[in-house]
């Protein structure tokens, strides 16, 4: 995996800087932030599998709507989402789309330790431009 | 790029028009605020932004609590033409009907101060806080969340969580009559279920306070507030239920603002003509929202009367525990106000501001006529909160607006570092606050050195005629996420 991420100060939210050299990791690294934000670190023995399955009209969109979703997976569910265990991010015309196999399990209180309650995976600053080998964004999380 | 501002009055600050701006931007601020925090922010950028909104009427406003926020900033006001306007998201926030209410008792400190704990502790268990707190009451089935949804406060009353009363001194009584639950998402209707009654986490609090100071006593004496007496502030919103109305909705106006060929220079201002199918969609699920909010407010205010009840051991009649009003400070709505030499509705975009409506004014409640609406302005956890009320002049200046908080100095990174080797809670204890919470983290990040002073904000309304202050309270028990 190619990704690599850092949080940024931000006064009310939460915000990182995401970079990856493809589409694929961009999201898997963006899902790992989005983790690293709702719960404190876990391990399992039992992970179950989960489907994503998205398209969008820009990749900015898919993106959000990507996370949205294990955020949706999370508050309403009740399943928290550990590793991605495959993916593919396609581009066709006026549309992207990607299918994702994730791992995770339902929430357990006395294990997972929940940070706070992502309202929403915003727009801002979400904008992924190719430079330097890599493809780079901003996330911003509304808390 | 630096923004230039120019002095119009002490605490009023104005931003020509240029580019793309449609009207100039007013910032009410004091020099010593602007130049603390606000100069270095993209906030101002954004009430630049906002101005650029297709049919937007007089000024983009910013109230003194401004901060950045999605779209537009935090203590944004707008308001837009209804033929030639749009309605945007991001003038609402993502906590649509996000709000304040004030209840009081009959119970004064010394009755109180030897039983803080207790009730703190009671309050705690009969209110569920924090990360998708849920089940203040028994689950409710899809068609009763319809209800809520339709019918805000009056399913609440209707329920037997609150008095006729209760929803007499709610703004707009409570429920948004347009409200339409076949455009709210099954997803946000899921989001939303079982959470009525509940607080949530991030800065959302109930607060048992003390009024220490009276600054108007005709306003204090007509809202029912005393000296030393008791009362209650709720902060909260429409939970996860308005979330994803907020999340759902941007997408569409996404691509609305595309097909309408809208130029905006932020995509979190998303938008769509008032007039247009996906603007009323818009609107009707946002009402929807409020209406779940007011609801939420009202059950967590029925559950904190029978939390008092129990500690006190009194009677409902003994304790009358009052709703003073209940504030909502996220919302857009339609408004007859003065433009030009004509009056007429407009959509009023208040993102982290207060609906102030002056004495005299029909949409306020008969009581408060002669006075005007009570602004609920809530500070943090270690301070103060105020008691305010609207003018005339606000209905002037800022389409019937005030301020609706502190906002935040330090970031929760920021915050987490300076409570680093400290004892938040013993050093509230000496200030004489009980709190409880969830998390030792939300006590950090949430503590009162990561806000502004609230009384900056407030005294800037209250010097500029805008809002006067009417009274001051006191934490003495706090509960959180």
């Amino acid at each position: 995996m190619t990704g690599k991420y850092k949080f940024i100060d931000h006064t009310a939210d939460i915000a990182a800087e995401v970079s990856a050299e493809n589409y694929n990791d961009l999201f898997i690294v963006s899902a790992y932030v989005w983790k690293e934000s709702v719960v404190e670190d876990f391990s399992s023995d039992k992970l179950e599998e989960n489907k994503i399955e998205i398209s969008d009209r820009s990749l900015e969109e898919l993106l959000v709507h990507f996370l949205s979703e294990l955020n949706y997976l999370l508050l309403v569910k009740g399943w928290i989402f550990s590793e991605v265990k495959e993916i593919s991010v396609e581009e066709s015309e006026n549309q992207f789309a990607t299918k994702i196999k994730i791992l995770g399990e339902p929430v357990d209180e006395k294990k997972h330790e929940l940070k706070i309650e992502i309202k929403a995976v915003t727009f801002h600053q979400m904008n992924i431009k190719y430079s330097d080998g890599k493809y780079k964004t901003r996330i911003v999380f509304d808390i | 790029m630096e923004i230039q501002l120019n002095k119009i009055r002490e605490n009023v600050w104005e931003i020509r028009a240029h580019g793309g701006m449609r009207v100039p931007g007013r910032v009410y601020i004091s020099k010593e605020m602007l130049d603390r925090s606000i100069q270095n922010e993209d906030a101002l950028k954004q009430v630049v932004n906002v101005a650029h909104l297709p049919g937007i009427q007089k000024y983009s406003l910013a109230m003194p609590d401004i901060h950045w926020g999605y779209g537009f900033p935090i203590g944004g006001v707008a308001a837009t033409d209804l033929s030639e306007g749009v309605i945007s998201p991001g003038g609402v926030g993502y906590d649509i009907n996000c709000g304040v209410r004030l209840a009081t008792t009959s119970l004064e400190y010394d009755l109180v101060k030897n039983k803080i704990d207790w009730l703190i502790s009671n309050l705690f268990k009969n209110i569920p806080t924090g990360v998708g707190a849920k089940g203040a009451i028994k689950k409710l089935s899809h068609s009763e969340m319809r209800k809520i949804l339709s019918k805000g406060s009056v399913w609440a009353l209707e329920s037997g969580f609150g008095r006729p009363e209760d929803i007499e001194f709610t703004e707009e009584s409570g429920t948004l009559k347009n409200a339409d639950p076949d455009v709210v998402s099954e997803r946000a209707i899921e989001r939303g279920n079982d959470q009525a009654g509940t607080l949530g986490s991030g800065n959302h609090f109930l607060e048992v306070d003390i009024v220490e100071e009276i600054f108007h006593p005709k306003a204090a004496e007509t809202f029912g507030l005393f000296k030393n007496q008791i009362a209650v502030l709720i902060h909260t919103g429409s939970r996860g239920l308005g979330y994803q109305i907020c999340d759902d909705y941007l997408k569409v106006l996404l691509k609305a603002s595309d097909d309408y060929a809208i130029n905006l220079p932020d995509r979190q201002l998303a938008c769509a003509p008032l007039n247009s199918k996906e603007g009323k969609d818009y609107i009707a699920a946002m009402q929807a929202a409020a209406n779940f909010a007011w609801n939420n407010r009202q059950v967590i205010m029925h559950l904190a009367k029978k939390s008092f009840m129990s500690t006190f051991g009194m009677k409902e009649s003994e304790l009358e525990f009052n709703l003073v009003y209940d504030v909502c400070h996220n919302i857009a709505k339609i408004e007859e106000h003065k433009i030009g030499e004509e009056k007429k509705q407009v959509c009023v975009h208040r993102k982290g501001a207060t609906r102030a409506f002056p004495p005299g004014n029909e949409m306020i409640p008969k009581k408060y006529k002669e006075v005007g609406q009570p602004v609920l302005i809530p500070g943090d956890m270690g301070r103060y909160s105020y008691v305010a009320v609207g003018t005339e002049k606000a209905m002037e200046e800022t389409f019937g607006s005030s301020c609706h908080g502190a906002g935040r100095n330090l970031s929760r990174t920021k915050a987490m570092k300076e409570a680093k080797g400290r004892d938040l809670v013993q050093e509230l204890k000496d200030k004489g606050i009980v709190i409880q919470a969830k998390g030792y983290k939300t006590i950090a990040e949430e503590m009162s050195g990561a806000y502004k002073d609230v009384a900056d904000v407030v005294n800037v309304m209250h010097e500029e005629g805008i809002t006067k202050k009417v009274a001051k309270l006191r934490p003495i028990g706090v509960i959180k996420g």
